[in-house]
C-alpha cells in the first residue's frame, strides 16, 4: 500500500472506530465544561463579586486566560501561513492540527472576555456604539480578533475542502446521515480537477498572505489594551512586538503538545516523526532565546532608574509576593525549555551518555550533595544555627545552582535519548511558564498602589478557577470532537507532497520527508 | 487810616507762625541704610509702629571697579524698592508699618555680596503710650474705572487722608470685590500702598458672573488713623473666561479612510478566497486529475 | 428642582466627539471615527467650552466649568476631631454608597516636613484617560468639563479602571443594596443613584448639586472648610464661608496638580499644607 492511502486507512479508521477511551474523556472534559458554565450562572447571578477581584485589582485570572488563548492562537498563522509561503515541506502533516488550535483558541479566549464583562447582556453594545469610539484600544481588540477569526475559520476551511471531498467519498455507510450531509454540503462538489486545484491553491496563498498581518495585529492590539494606559510595567513601547513574540513562542509549544498528544492517542508515528519535533523544537528555541531578550530588556529599563512606583514593582516581582510565581516562571518557562531543546542536540554532551563511567557520575553526585546536606543538618548539634546561616540567600545560591547544574547534567542522558519527551516536557513547561507570565503581567502592575493607599491581595476564588478549568476543558473538547469529525492530518497536502516526490525523485527541494519506514529521515 | 490794613497783615502773620508751630508738625522719622557687598549698615533699623518712616537706601560700592545695583525687597509690607546704583546712589522709600514686630528686608537683585544682603530687620516698635493722641479720623474715597474692553483690567483709584484734608502716606489698602458662588461674598483681589498724596492704585481683571459688581476699599487702621472703608460699583462689560480650553495636537487626519480601506481590503480578500471555493468549477468530462489517478 | 438635578435623555447629554482633546484626537487622527465628525465637532465643542458672550445674574446665563481646590493647610483629616474624615462620610450619604465604597478617599502622606492629609475625589481630567479608553462611550466630559458615567451604557470591562492612575473609580461587584429612599430617586448620570450592578461608578463632582448652586457633599461636609468649588470661567472659588478669586487664590498659595507630570490636567487642585492651620505641628 502507499503512504497516503495508509494514512487515510488511519486516519478514517480512528474516526470510525475512535479509541475506547474517547467516551470516558468526553464525559470528563464535557462535565468541567458544565461544572464551569455552573460557575458562571453563580457568577451571572450575584455579579463578578464571587470572584477574587476587587477596585485596586479589576483584573485577574479572565484577562490573563484571554491573552494566553490569544497568545496559543498564533499557532496557526505560523505553521500553516509562514512556513507554507517560506516553502517548508514538513510542515504538511501539522497544519490541520495547527489550525485548529488557533479556532479553538480565539473561540475561547473571546469567551472568556464575555465571562470577564460587568454587563455580558451589554456585549453587542460593542457594535452598536463602539464604532464612534474608535480610540479605545478594546476596539481595536474588537476588530482585530472578528478579523482573524472569520479569518482563521476560512483558513482552515479551504484546505479541508479535498479532505471533506474523501470523506464524501468513502465515508463508511453504517455513518450518521447527518454526517454524511455534512461532508457532502462542505465539499462543495470537489472532484480534484486541475482546474479546482489551481482556484485552491489561489484561495490559499492569497489567505496565507493576508492572515500573517492580521496574526501579528492581533496580539499587538491585545497588548495596546496594556501599554496604552499609564500603569508602571504596562506603559512600555515594547509591549507590541514582545506580545507578538510570546505569542509565537507559546503558539509553537501549543501545537508541540498538541502534536504529541495526537501522535500518540491515534498512533500517527509514521506521518509525525522526531523530524517535526526537532525542527519545531530549533523553533522554539530560537523565539524562547528572542522572548529572553526581549525579558531582559524590559527589566533592565524598568530596573536601571527606576522610579518608585518602578522599583515597588520589581520589588513585588522579585522579591515579594509575586517572587514565588516569577523564579518559577524564568527558570521553568524561560531558562528549562531552552536548555531542553539545546541540550538533546548537543554532541560533546552526547559522552555522558555514551562513556561508561561518566554516566551515573552526576547522579551521584546530586545524590551525594542532596543527602549530605540534610545530614549535615540533622545531625550536627549546632543544626538550628547553621539552618539559620544556610538558609540565607546569599549563602543557600551557589550550592542551588550547582545542584541544579549537576541535575541537569544527570539527565543528559534521558533527554538525549528520548528527544520528542523532551520536546513535550519543554514545551508543556513554556505553556505554563507563559500562562504564568500574563499573570505576572496583568495582576502586579494593578497591585501596585498609584495613590498610597493600603494594598489588597487578588486570591481567585473557586468561580474563577472552575471557568478557567471548564474553558480549558472547552478547548480540549472542541479539538477531540474535531479530530472525529475530520482527519487531524491534512490528506491531500500529504499526498500531494508524497506525487511530486515520486514524479520528480531528482529534484531536491521536493526531498521526501518521511521514509516508507517512517523513522528519522 | 493807613496803620489799620498794615496791622491787619502783621495779625495773619503772627497767626500763621503761631498756627505752625502749635500744631503738630507731621513727623516723619527718617532712616539711613548703606547697602554695600559688605551688608547692611546698619543691619537692624528702629521704626514706630503707626509711624510714617523714610527709609533711604544709600549705595555703598563705589569702591568696586564694577557697578553693582541692587533692589531692596521689605517683605512684612511687599515692598519693593527702585533699584540703587551708581547712576542713583540714594533712593527714598515711604512706609507705615502697621504692626509691631521684626520685618525683613533682603537684596533681590543679583550682586555681588548678594549673600550678605538677605538679613536685614525692620523691628518695628509698638506705638508709645496709647491715648497720648487720639486716632486721627480718615476719609477713604474709592474710584473705580471699567475695563474699557472684554479682558482688560479695572482700575481702582483709593484716595485715604485725614479729615483735615492732610494725605495718609505709606499705609496699606486692601481691595475686594464682591462675587457669588453658592454664596455671595468679599473675595480680596490685593492691596497697595498710599503714596506722597495719600493714593493707593491697583489695576486687575474682573471676575464673576455678575454686570454690576460692588468693590470696596478697606484701611484697617494704624496707631495714627482710625480704619475707614469705601464702595463703589463697578460696571462689566462681557464675560472673557479666564480659563480656556488646552491647546490640542494636530495631527492630520489621514487614519480615518485609512483604516476604513485597510479593513475592507482585508474582508475583500476573505470574500474573494471564499469566492473561489463557493464556486469551484464542474470537472470536464474526460480529463480526471492525477488524485483520480491514483485512486485504487 | 429637585435632588435629582436634571434627567439624562440622549439628546441632552453632550457626548463630546471622540476628537475633543488633544491626546484623543491624536489618536482619532491615526484611527478616525468614519466621517468627517472632526472638524466640524471640534468646532463645536469648542465654543461650549469657551465663554459666554453675555453675563447674567445666577447661575443660569453662564456656562460653567467646575473644578475644585483643596487646601492642605487646613485638612487634618477630621483627627483634631476624633472623627471618620467627613468629606467620606457625607459622600456616602448624600450618595447611599454601599458598605466599603468610596468616592473620594483619604490618604496620608509624608514629604520633607512631615505627614499630612490629603482628600483624593476624581480629579475630572482635561485629558481624561478613562474617557479615552471607554470603547462605548460611556463615560465621558459634560459641557462643565465634569467626567460623567452613563450606566446605561457601561458594559463593565473595567478598562477605564485600568487606565486611570488616582485610583478613583470603583465597580459595583454585586448589586448594592437600595434603600427605600434611594429607590424613588430618578436615575441620571450626575447623580448616579440607584446604583447598578456591573458598572463603575466615581465620584461626580457632584453636578448634580452644582447645578442647583449648592456645593459638593464632600465641600459642604468638610468641617475646616477645607474643600473649596471653583468655576474657572468666572474665576470665583468657594468653601461655603468665604469667597476668593479662583486664578490669585492658586498662584499666591503655589497650589499644583496631583501626579501633574501625566499630563492628564487634572481639574483638582492642591494646596500645599499640613494642617498647621488646626493646629497640626510641622515634623509630626
Amino acid at each position: 500500500m502507499s503512504e497516503p492511502h495508509r494514512l487515510e486507512a488511519q486516519l478514517l479508521g480512528v474516526m470510525a472506530r475512535p479509541p475506547r477511551w474517547y467516551l470516558f474523556v468526553v464525559i470528563l472534559l464535557a462535565g468541567t465544561v458544565a461544572w464551569g458554565f455552573y460557575a458562571w450562572t453563580v457568577q451571572y447571578r450575584i455579579g463578578l463579586g464571587v470572584t477574587g477581584l476587587h477596585n485596586r485589582v479589576p483584573w485577574g485570572l479572565y484577562i490573563v486566560n484571554f491573552v494566553f488563548l490569544i497568545g496559543i492562537s498564533h499557532a496557526g498563522t505560523l505553521i500553516s501561513a509562514i512556513l507554507r509561503i517560506t516553502g517548508a515541506e514538513w510542515r504538511r502533516p501539522i497544519t490541520r492540527m495547527a489550525e485548529v488550535i488557533t479556532v479553538v483558541a480565539l473561540m475561547t479566549g473571546a469567551l472568556m472576555i464575555i465571562v470577564d464583562m460587568g454587563r455580558p447582556d451589554r456585549v453587542l453594545y460593542l457594535v452598536r456604539y463602539g464604532f464612534g469610539y474608535l480610540s479605545s484600544p478594546i476596539m481595536w481588540d474588537v476588530l482585530s480578533v472578528s478579523t482573524y477569526l472569520i479569518g482563521s475559520l476560512i483558513y482552515l476551511y479551504i484546505p479541508l475542502i479535498p479532505d471533506l471531498a474523501v470523506l464524501r467519498d468513502r465515508l463508511d455507510p453504517s455513518a450518521p446521515g447527518w454526517q454524511r450531509w455534512l461532508y457532502r454540503t462542505l465539499a462543495m462538489g470537489w472532484q480534484g480537477t486541475l482546474r479546482q486545484r489551481r482556484r485552491l491553491e489561489r484561495a490559499l496563498t492569497v489567505m496565507a498572505l493576508v492572515i500573517i498581518p492580521i496574526a501579528v495585529s492581533v496580539h499587538t492590539v491585545v497588548s495596546f489594551v496594556f501599554s496604552m494606559t499609564l500603569r508602571v510595567g504596562w506603559h512600555s513601547s515594547i509591549f507590541g512586538p514582545y506580545f507578538v513574540v510570546g505569542a509565537i513562542f507559546s503558539g509553537i509549544a501549543g501545537i508541540i503538545a498538541a502534536m504529541a498528544v495526537f501522535r500518540r492517542i491515534y498512533r500517527l508515528e509514521a506521518w509525525i516523526t522526531e523530524e517535526h519535533f526537532r525542527k519545531l523544537g530549533w523553533l522554539l528555541l530560537a523565539l524562547n532565546l528572542i522572548y529572553l531578550y526581549f525579558t531582559f530588556s524590559e527589566y533592565l529599563t524598568m530596573g536601571y532608574q527606576p522610579d518608585d512606583a518602578e522599583a515597588a514593582l520589581l520589588r513585588l516581582l522579585f522579591t515579594g509576593p509575586y517572587g514565588k510565581l516569577f523564579w518559577p516562571m524564568v527558570v521553568g518557562g524561560l531558562v528549562a525549555p531552552a536548555l531542553l531543546a539545546v541540550i538533546p542536540s548537543v554532541p560533546a554532551l552526547r559522552s555522558l551518555s555514551t562513556v561508561p563511567f561518566l554516566r551515573p557520575a552526576p547522579v551521584a553526585l546530586t545524590a551525594a550533595g542532596l543527602l549530605g546536606s540534610v545530614l549535615i543538618v540533622r545531625t550536627q548539634p549546632q543544626a538550628a544555627t547553621l539552618l539559620s546561616w544556610l538558609a540565607t540567600w546569599e549563602t543557600l545560591r551557589w550550592p542551588l545552582l550547582g545542584l541544579g547544574v549537576l541535575l541537569a547534567l544527570s539527565l543528559v542522558p534521558i533527554l538525549q535519548a528520548r528527544r520528542v519527551a523532551s520536546l513535550v516536557i519543554a514545551s508543556v513547561l513554556v505553556n505554563v511558564g507563559m500562562w504564568l507570565k500574563r499573570y505576572l503581567v496583568v495582576v502586579p502592575s494593578l497591585a501596585v498602589a498609584q495613590t498610597p493607599i493600603e494594598a489588597i491581595a487578588y486570591r481567585p476564588t473557586w468561580v474563577e478557577y472552575s471557568i478557567t478549568a471548564g474553558t480549558f476543558a472547552g478547548f480540549a473538547l472542541l479539538y477531540l470532537v474535531f479530530s472525529r469529525l475530520f482527519p487531524i492530518i491534512s490528506l491531500w497536502e500529504v499526498r500531494e507532497a508524497e506525487d511530486s516526490a515520486i514524479r520528480e525523485p531528482a529534484d531536491v527541494g521536493t526531498r521526501p520527508y518521511v521514509t516508507p519506514a517512517g523513522g528519522r529521515a | 487810616m493807613k496803620r489799620a490794613p498794615l496791622m491787619v497783615v502783621a495779625a495773619g502773620a503772627m497767626a500763621l507762625v503761631l498756627s505752625l508751630l502749635v500744631l503738630p508738625a507731621r513727623a516723619v522719622e527718617r532712616v539711613r541704610v548703606v547697602v554695600s557687598e559688605r551688608g547692611f549698615d546698619p543691619p537692624v533699623v528702629e521704626v514706630t509702629e503707626g509711624e510714617l518712616v523714610e527709609i533711604t537706601f544709600v549705595y555703598g560700592d563705589s569702591h568696586l571697579p564694577q557697578d553693582n545695583p541692587h533692589v531692596i525687597f521689605i517683605e512684612g509690607l511687599g515692598l519693593e524698592s527702585p533699584q540703587i546704583s551708581r547712576a542713583r546712589p540714594e533712593v527714598a522709600v515711604r512706609v507705615t508699618a502697621e504692626h509691631s514686630g521684626r520685618l525683613l528686608f533682603k537684596c533681590t537683585a543679583y550682586c555681588t555680596g548678594h549673600d550678605r544682603l538677605q538679613a536685614g530687620y525692620l523691628r518695628v516698635r509698638p506705638a508709645a503710650a496709647t491715648g497720648a493722641v487720639p486716632a486721627a479720623t480718615t476719609r477713604l474715597q474709592l474710584l473705580a474705572a471699567p475695563p474699557d474692553v472684554p479682558g482688560a483690567k479695572a482700575a481702582l483709584r483709593a484716595q485715604l487722608s485725614s479729615d483735615d484734608g492732610q494725605p495718609v502716606e505709606g499705609v496699606l489698602v486692601r481691595f475686594e470685590q464682591q462675587a457669588t458662588l453658592v454664596k455671595t461674598g468679599w473675595a480680596p483681589i490685593g492691596g497697595a500702598r498710599t503714596d506722597g498724596r495719600g493714593v493707593a492704585l491697583m489695576e486687575y481683571a474682573p471676575f464673576g458672573d455678575a454686570e454690576r459688581v460692588p468693590v470696596r476699599a478697606l484701611f484697617e487702621g494704624t496707631v495714627r488713623y482710625q480704619a475707614a472703608q469705601a464702595e463703589v460699583v463697578l460696571e462689566l462689560p462681557a464675560l472673557v473666561s479666564w480659563w480656556a480650553p488646552p491647546e490640542e495636537v494636530r495631527v492630520p487626519i489621514v487614519g480615518t479612510w485609512l483604516l476604513w480601506a485597510i479593513v475592507a481590503a482585508v474582508w475583500l480578500t476573505f470574500a474573494y478566497a471564499l469566492y473561489q471555493v463557493f464556486t469551484l468549477p464542474e470537472p470536464q468530462s474526460a480529463v480526471p486529475g492525477s488524485l483520480h489517478r491514483r485512486r485504487v | 428642582m429637585t435632588k435629582d438635578g436634571h434627567q439624562a435623555t440622549s439628546a441632552e447629554r453632550a457626548r463630546p466627539s471622540p476628537s475633543a482633546i488633544s491626546r484623543r484626537t491624536f489618536v482619532k487622527a491615526l484611527i478616525g471615527t468614519g466621517a468627517a465628525t472632526a472638524f466640524p465637532a471640534v468646532g463645536k465643542l469648542a465654543e461650549s467650552w469657551a465663554a459666554v458672550g453675555e453675563r447674567g445674574s445666577g447661575q443660569g446665563r453662564v456656562s460653567r466649568q467646575w473644578s475644585m481646590v483643596i487646601d492642605l493647610r487646613k485638612c487634618e483629616g477630621c483627627t483634631t476631631i476624633n472623627k471618620p474624615p467627613q468629606c467620606i462620610e457625607a459622600c456616602k450619604k448624600v450618595h447611599y454608597l454601599p458598605q466599603g465604597q468610596q468616592w473620594i478617599r483619604v490618604v496620608t502622606e509624608r514629604d520633607e516636613r512631615g505627614t499630612f492629609f490629603r482628600p483624593i475625589p476624581c480629579m475630572q481630567c482635561e485629558n481624561a484617560p478613562c474617557v479615552q479608553v471607554c470603547p462605548v462611550g460611556a463615560t465621558y466630559h459634560d459641557a462643565s468639563g465634569v467626567v460623567l458615567v452613563d450606566h446605561n451604557r457601561c458594559i463593565g470591562c473595567r478598562l477605564c479602571m485600568a487606565a486611570c492612575p488616582y485610583d478613583a473609580r470603583v465597580f459595583n461587584w454585586v448589586q448594592p443594596p437600595t434603600p427605600p429612599e434611594a429607590a424613588l430617586v430618578t436615575y441620571s448620570p450626575q447623580f448616579p443613584v440607584p446604583h447598578r450592578k456591573g458598572t463603575v461608578s466615581k465620584c461626580m463632582l457632584c453636578a448634580h448639586r452644582t447645578a442647583n448652586g449648592e456645593l459638593p457633599a464632600c465641600a459642604a461636609g468638610c468641617p475646616m472648610k477645607a474643600i473649596y468649588l471653583g468655576d474657572l470661567t468666572t474665576d470665583v472659588a468657594t468653601n461655603g464661608d468665604e469667597v476668593v478669586k479662583l486664578s490669585t487664590f492658586l498662584s499666591e498659595n503655589h497650589a499644583y496638580r496631583y501626579r501633574g507630570e501625566l499630563r492628564t490636567r487634572p481639574r483638582v487642585y492642591y494646596i500645599p499644607g499640613h494642617g498647621e492651620a488646626f493646629g497640626r505641628r510641622l515634623g509630626t
